[in-house]
């Protein structure tokens, strides 16, 4: 399951002198395991929220990929920085609670992706994404509604929007790691986006924010 | 080329994968459609928009002290 490097894993301090953390959690120091949870488990949860909405779900992925980073310490090579490793197995921990957990009612991608006049024309009134234009993501609100709205897509969209888009995974990798067809990615990938456009078209039209 | 045509190749043309005669074609509906034009813009807003959100770290620095404690807990307990 190992890809590329992940880019949105910055150096963390802590792996600046990742030898001397590694060597003392390889001792068992229980202090050392708990300054690195402390330090790395905020980042890591934000990745499992964005797999796992429901957030029981994403702090037991977590929890599952903490233990299984610390189980495998000894095979843990040196030439990774320690945030990428650890955001691999995050990311890997979240798809298997998604594979294992009981299935929720979710909204028909159908009803998200854009209609058509029967001579094949686009029927729709698009919303006004001036909004979108005129501030950044560091305005929260904003960054609330983007957030919500690709919490809002069904788990199989979702998951490949994620690893396509944001963990920028290539559409191979992400077949291999959900074990399906590069077709049924793209496919997959591009039904997502465009329900994502949808839920954000709905949401500016609203005049958010 | 129709509007449904011109949205089923997005992705492609999006990612640069159309086959230059497809993208030819491509271009000369959007050249005539705004309708298509706008559904292409917010579409590309859209990728910018959740890769922006993503990477922005602000929001990130918490987590809760009983997970902490539950991650450390399983972790003595193991095997």
């Amino acid at each position: 399951m190992d890809g590329p490097e992940l880019p949105t894993t910055a150096m963390h301090p802590l792996d600046a002198n990742q030898e001397t953390l590694i060597a003392a959690m390889q001792s068992g120091d229980d202090k050392v395991f708990a300054q690195v949870v402390r330090e790395y488990g905020p980042r890591m949860l934000t990745v499992a929220r964005r797999f796992l909405p429901q957030e029981q779900d994403a702090q037991d992925a977590l929890q599952d990929a903490f233990l299984s980073a610390f189980k495998s310490l000894p095979t843990f090579r040196g030439d990774a920085q320690l945030t990428t490793w650890l955001h691999r197995i995050v990311v890997n921990a979240c798809l298997m609670k998604l594979r294992t957990r009981k299935r929720r009612p979710e909204q028909q991608i159908e009803d998200l992706l854009p209609k058509f006049n029967p001579d094949g024309h686009l029927d729709a009134t698009l919303a006004d994404w001036a909004v979108a234009d005129d501030r950044t993501v560091e305005n929260r609100e904003l960054r609330e509604s983007v957030r919500h709205a690709i919490e809002q897509l069904p788990d199989a969209y979702r998951t490949v929007l994620l690893l396509r888009d944001i963990e920028e995974k290539s559409t191979e990798q992400t077949a291999q790691l959900l074990g399906t067809t590069a077709g049924a990615i793209k496919t997959r990938l591009h039904r997502a986006r465009q329900a994502l456009r949808t839920l954000l078209d709905q949401r500016f039209d609203g005049g958010v924010k | 080329m129709k509007c449904q045509d011109c949205i089923d190749f997005l992705l492609d043309f999006v990612e640069g994968t159309l086959p230059s005669e497809q993208a030819e074609v491509f271009q000369q509906h959007l050249d005539k459609c705004a309708p298509c034009v706008s559904y292409l813009e917010t579409y590309k807003k859209t990728l910018e928009l959740g890769k922006a959100v993503c990477q922005c770290d602000e929001d990130t620095n918490e987590i809760p002290e009983q997970l902490v404690q539950a991650i450390l807990d399983a972790r003595r307990r193991a095997p």
